[in-house]
């Protein structure tokens, strides 16, 4: 998906560089915002589907919201911070930050609706979220700790990187947790990005 | 943003409620699947038309390594000191 995805941006940035006019580009607007709500109503059905993830957190109630709730505010609290280090504003370093490792959805939102170089730079520091990731995951595995291996995938530990955890730490209560922590960061992506910046 | 809103909760009653018939369900990931490749394209063309982000690659890529090590830094240092103080607790 990853290698899909690189190739049709590239194919974009080439075209962008070598073919298309600027007459050309005010339609582009027209066909992003098009395609940003038919992509935003598909990833609303995908939420509203995980009637199971719904049920399982009101079973298992208050104490699994905060895993997720942790892992967003360390994300953004700690991008904040290396933001101010390279001179970031903070509404930039923390939307960025809540793609939460989405680097498809949070790049896309971005580019639509703040500006093109920040666009690119959250399809680009989460690519990396997700790389370090699976890099972190077994290393922390590995150091005993259990809840704290869900942390570095953020929204990509319902699918992605969700193998890598049953793997590495050999315990499907804290699968269970990863799937749903990746879940409700996964809906807070579309409604933080917009939000923070 | 407005849109952005709209059209997600719009997507989130539509399946809630149940609106969908179950095998409409992997056409509307089609769907979602069409939808970003055209995002994602528009989004290349933006950037490939814009000299200033294209001379701006190299810095962009510095910039995202670190803010994404800031936000997993953040966040495994969090969920660790709550695992610690969870472990006491029992």
């Amino acid at each position: 998906m990853l290698v899909a995805i690189i190739i049709i941006i590239i194919l974009g940035v080439i075209s962008g560089y070598f073919i298309i006019p600027t007459s050309l580009l005010e339609y582009l607007d027209l066909i992003s915002t098009i395609s940003l709500s038919i992509l935003l109503l598909g990833v609303g059905i995908d939420i509203g589907r995980n009637k199971e993830v719904i049920t399982d957190l009101k079973r298992l109630g208050f104490k699994i919201i905060l895993v997720p709730t942790l892992i967003a505010i360390g994300s953004i609290a700690g991008a904040i911070l290396f933001g101010i280090l390279i001179k970031l504003p903070v509404n930039e370093s923390s939307a960025i930050a809540a793609g939460f490792g989405w680097y498809s959805l949070s790049a896309v939102i971005l580019t639509k609706t703040y500006s093109t170089d920040i666009g690119a730079l959250a399809f680009l520091s989460n690519v990396f979220r997700e790389l370090f990731a699976l890099v972190l995951i077994p290393l922390l595995a590995k150091m005993g700790t259990k809840l704290t291996v869900i942390a570095p995938g953020g929204a990509t530990t319902m699918d992605t990187t969700l193998p890598l955890i049953t793997k590495s730490v050999n315990d499907t209560e804290i699968a269970i947790i990863a799937f749903i922590s990746g879940a409700v960061l996964s809906a807070f992506v579309p409604i933080l990005v917009p939000l923070l910046i | 943003m407005g849109l952005i809103v709209i059209s997600l909760i719009m997507g989130i009653l539509i399946s809630y409620k149940g609106l969908l018939a179950e095998n409409l369900y992997s056409f509307t990931d089609e769907l979602t699947l069409v939808g970003l490749f055209l995002l994602l394209f528009t989004m290349g063309v933006k950037i490939g038309s814009d000299p200033e982000v294209v001379s701006n690659l190299k810095t962009l890529g510095f910039k995202a390594i670190v803010l994404s090590l800031g936000s997993v830094l953040g966040s495994v240092i969090l969920l660790f000191l709550f695992e610690f103080k969870f472990k006491r607790e029992d």
